[in-house]
């Protein structure tokens, strides 16, 4: 056996003993011979490859409960683990860093319609997920010239929430109640910056960040009045030149 | 002709984000610090491509507490074993580094982390896996190194590394310690010989670390790791999180005796461990490193 397939078969085998999901390795390849087969079989067996297999879990476990705390704690306790452990069942690892796995766990997390049962979850999931990708993202370079189109900036983020958003994320810091969901809408625009600066949008602005998903002339939105918005959303890094 | 750098540095301690008060506290007792790149940078896709983008503000603030001691970089992620391909980003990343400040020397681990998956694409083991002692491996591991001697005007060291898959597969006659002695050799790179992964790895495996010492040649090693970890279902696992055991000790006295290029001596903690290793703790583990280096 190359190292080349040495690595490639213990390398599988390690995915898959710490993601069951993951596909299993074929050790019955034709690159490998009957006795570096029943090798790979005996390591898959071992103790050490079983502690090897868990350490892999234990750093990503770690690396999710630091970087993505709010979310964890939005969820009843037994759920937060349940998460966790579908998670790491369920998607590979592909890093070793705390914010990238932390974005791609809430990216599963928002994927999943459960996530929106308990009260705040999903607009908590979301507004931390927006962080860490404001906290990824450079502010967009101030524009030289006025631009004539503009877009919302590619890490801005607008969260919806449906109670204060300040309530709710102090009571969750807190570990008090959260305040009862009512019919208000909260919008919460979260920009690139450090560190990530967010406020909830008004109405008007709100309406011009959505239209603004796609990229807008700026003389049609001139035309409606929406100039202050325009030129206060710039400077934010909430909107970008298109 | 090994990476020997030239001066004498002497005792550090593992410098991050997380650990600069404690850096701080025992800055009399500390004469370099070790920071890993890894730990100041955050992973995110640049137009299609991975790159590690250094963290301005963790940056800062190690910049703060290193700036008037030396230091020396020690990689997480270059997966300087991987036949796929080591890992471009964590290059770029040191390139950007290297020009900010260049260390004493610069050093990475043993292993690998990236293989080629049925796919074709590359596949991450999610954490560093080691290589086996063979010739093909040695003579891969000592290439990269030459890459990176030529890259970067700073010497470069190899780690050893904790592992705990059994029975790694090792060409006749060759055991870590020759394949070690065989990369230094080929590439002329400097050892870099961390005790607790080697009484880890003695414990595990059953062999004798002192044994293994003997094979070993000390003439190389420059740099030496001191550390602590637990227990988990009869595996002494490498952790960082307690103080240097009694054992790891006993080898670091016989290291220190024998290896004439030995030019510093890290205490590795890891940050989230601090609640399990109060500063007076540190301080003592400093000063004993100290006493048994100059003894």
């Amino acid at each position: 056996m190359t190292l080349q397939a040495w690595q490639a078969a213990i390398g599988q085998l390690v995915v898959r003993g710490g993601t069951p999901a993951a596909p299993a390795p074929a050790l019955d390849s034709d690159a490998l011979t009957g006795e570096e087969a029943r090798w790979l079989r005996g390591v898959a067996d071992s103790a050490g490859f079983r502690v090897t297999c868990e350490v892999q879990r234990w750093w990503r476990d770690l690396r999710l409960r630091t970087a993505a705390p709010l979310t964890l704690a939005s969820v009843p306790e037994a759920e937060a683990e349940r998460l966790l452990e579908r998670y790491l069942d369920t998607q590979a690892a592909t890093t070793q860093f705390f914010l990238a796995e932390a974005i791609r766990f809430l990216d599963w997390v928002l994927a999943d319609p459960a996530i929106a049962v308990p009260p705040h979850a999903g607009s908590i999931a979301a507004w931390e997920r927006a962080r860490l990708r404001a906290l990824l993202a450079s502010p967009p370079a101030p524009a030289e010239r006025a631009p004539r189109v503009v877009q919302v900036a590619s890490a801005a983020t607008l969260v919806t929430f449906s109670a204060q958003p300040e309530q709710v994320l102090a009571a969750l810091v807190a570990g008090a109640p959260l305040p009862a969901p009512g019919a208000g809408r909260w919008d919460v625009l979260v920009v690139p910056g450090r560190p990530p600066r967010w406020r909830v949008v008004d109405d008007a602005e709100a309406r011009l960040l959505a239209r603004c998903r796609a990229p807008q002339a700026v003389d049609a939105s001139c035309a409606r009045g929406e100039d202050a918005l325009i030129a206060r959303l710039l400077a934010e890094g909430g909107l970008a030149a298109g | 002709m090994h990476d020997h750098p030239a001066a004498a540095v002497g005792v550090g301690i593992s410098c991050s984000p997380g650990l600069c008060g404690l850096a701080r506290e025992v800055r009399d007792l500390v004469d370099l610090y070790e920071v890993s790149p890894d730990l100041l940078c955050q992973e995110t896709v640049v137009h299609g491509q991975v790159r590690l983008i250094p963290d301005e503000a963790m940056v800062h603030a190690v910049e703060a507490v290193v700036r008037d001691a030396p230091v020396v970089y020690h990689g997480l992620t270059l997966s300087i074993g991987s036949v796929a391909g080591w890992n471009d980003a964590y290059v770029d990343m040191l390139d950007g580094l290297f020009a900010r400040r260049a260390p004493v020397w610069h050093s990475e681990h043993l292993g690998f982390l990236y293989f080629d998956a049925p796919s074709g694409s590359p596949a991450s083991t999610g954490i560093p896996l080691p290589m086996p002692f063979t010739d093909e491996a040695a003579t891969l591991i000592a290439d990269r190194i030459r890459r990176l001697q030529e890259r970067y005007r700073a010497p470069f060291l190899l780690e050893n590394t904790a592992y705990y898959l059994p029975e790694l597969p090792a060409d006749p006659g060759w055991n870590e310690a020759v394949f070690l002695n065989e990369v230094a050799r080929r590439s002329g790179c400097g050892l870099l010989l961390d005790l607790h992964n080697l009484y880890c790895n003695a414990r595990n495996h059953g062999f004798s670390a002192e044994a293994l010492i003997e094979q070993l040649d000390l003439s190389s090693v420059a740099e030496v790791h001191l550390a602590g970890g637990v227990e988990h279902t009869g595996y002494l696992l490498d952790v960082h999180s307690r103080l240097v055991p009694e054992p790891v000790w006993r080898l670091f006295e016989l290291v220190a005796a024998r290896a004439p290029n030995l030019r510093a001596v890290i205490f590795e903690l890891m940050e989230q461990a601090l609640p399990s290793l109060p500063t007076p703790a540190v301080r003592d583990t400093l000063r004993q490193v100290r006493a048994l280096w100059r003894a």
